[in-house]
């Protein structure tokens, strides 16, 4: 087997590492789980991963990269594990649905129109005004919508991970858009000066 | 819930981001677009929602001008230790 690029340039010190990925990794995580303290606790798992599994990084992908690659298995592992311990018994009723939608289920106000983001800058604002909501989302609707729309997982992989029936997979997709849409609309597109 | 409702259609309309629709709902789903406003709107929305989410991968996460969460120097130092010494 060909040796590990890594090792045939100056070996960088676990410390060093946590400077230069540390950060990058934790928002990584912090965007798909939403809790700070788990976060963290993936990215330790990450790194001390990294460590154990370093003659097995090939220099043919960014460290990063490879840091990354191990992130995810630990955060898929992580959902597996706690959604085990406390699995999804029904969904029942969305009140935010009730919320928007009158009786005769027409919308109770209409969306605004919104403008579409042309310059690098204003997407780069819609991106971070994205996170934000994102973050705001209640846990399960997070990770289905993150699995299924940020990391691409098919449908019957993120069923799995979740353990939840593929109709309830996409109750929970559709419910997590109204909500972002929502949160989009008040705390980006609702300022009307910057973005009309 | 109606068939013809606003309620019904952006469901289909979610779902159909995920998977092609049965030619029933589809007609059902594109001829109330015709003709309602708001739902044309939400659409839009969940396209550009789409759209935006896909390129929220890794170069937004490194965006320099950003407030960007970050490790607190706490938890950085106990990452540190465990990285020097990782248990056996």
């Amino acid at each position: 087997m060909e040796p590990p690029r890594l090792q045939e340039t100056e070996e960088p010190s676990p410390g060093s590492w946590v400077d230069q990925h540390g950060d990058f990794l934790y928002r990584y995580a912090l965007l798909r789980v939403g809790r700070p303290e788990v976060a963290e606790d993936l990215v330790q798992e990450t790194f001390l991963g990294a460590l154990r599994g370093r003659e097995q990084f090939r220099g043919d992908a960014s460290e990063r990269t490879w840091l990354v690659a191990i992130l995810k298995y630990k955060l898929i592992d992580h959902l597996r594990r706690s959604r085990r311990e406390r699995p999804l018994s029904s969904l029942g009723e969305d009140e935010w649905e009730n919320e928007l939608f009158d009786r005769t289920g027409h919308w109770k106000k209409s969306p605004r129109r919104w403008t579409i983001p042309g310059v690098a800058l204003e997407q780069a604002e819609l991106q971070q005004a994205l996170s934000g909501c994102l973050s705001k989302l209640p846990a399960r609707l997070a990770e289905a919508f993150s699995l299924s729309e940020m990391d691409e997982l098919p449908s019957e992989e993120v069923c799995k991970v979740l353990a939840v029936s593929a109709g309830n997979l996409w109750v929970m997709l559709h419910r997590a858009r109204l909500r972002l849409c929502a949160c989009l609309e008040k705390s980006w597109f609702g300022n009307e000066e910057k973005h009309s | 819930v109606s068939l013809f409702s606003c309620k019904y259609t952006v469901r289909l309309l979610s779902r159909s981001l995920d998977r092609a629709l049965g030619p029933g709902p589809w007609l059902v789903m594109r001829l109330h677009l015709l003709m309602c406003v708001p739902c044309s709107r939400y659409r839009r929305h969940l396209l550009l929602l789409h759209d935006t989410v896909r390129r929220l991968g890794e170069s937004s996460l490194d965006h320099p001008d950003g407030d960007l969460p970050a490790l607190s120097a706490e938890a950085r130092t106990r990452i540190k230790n465990a990285c020097e010494n990782p248990p056996s």
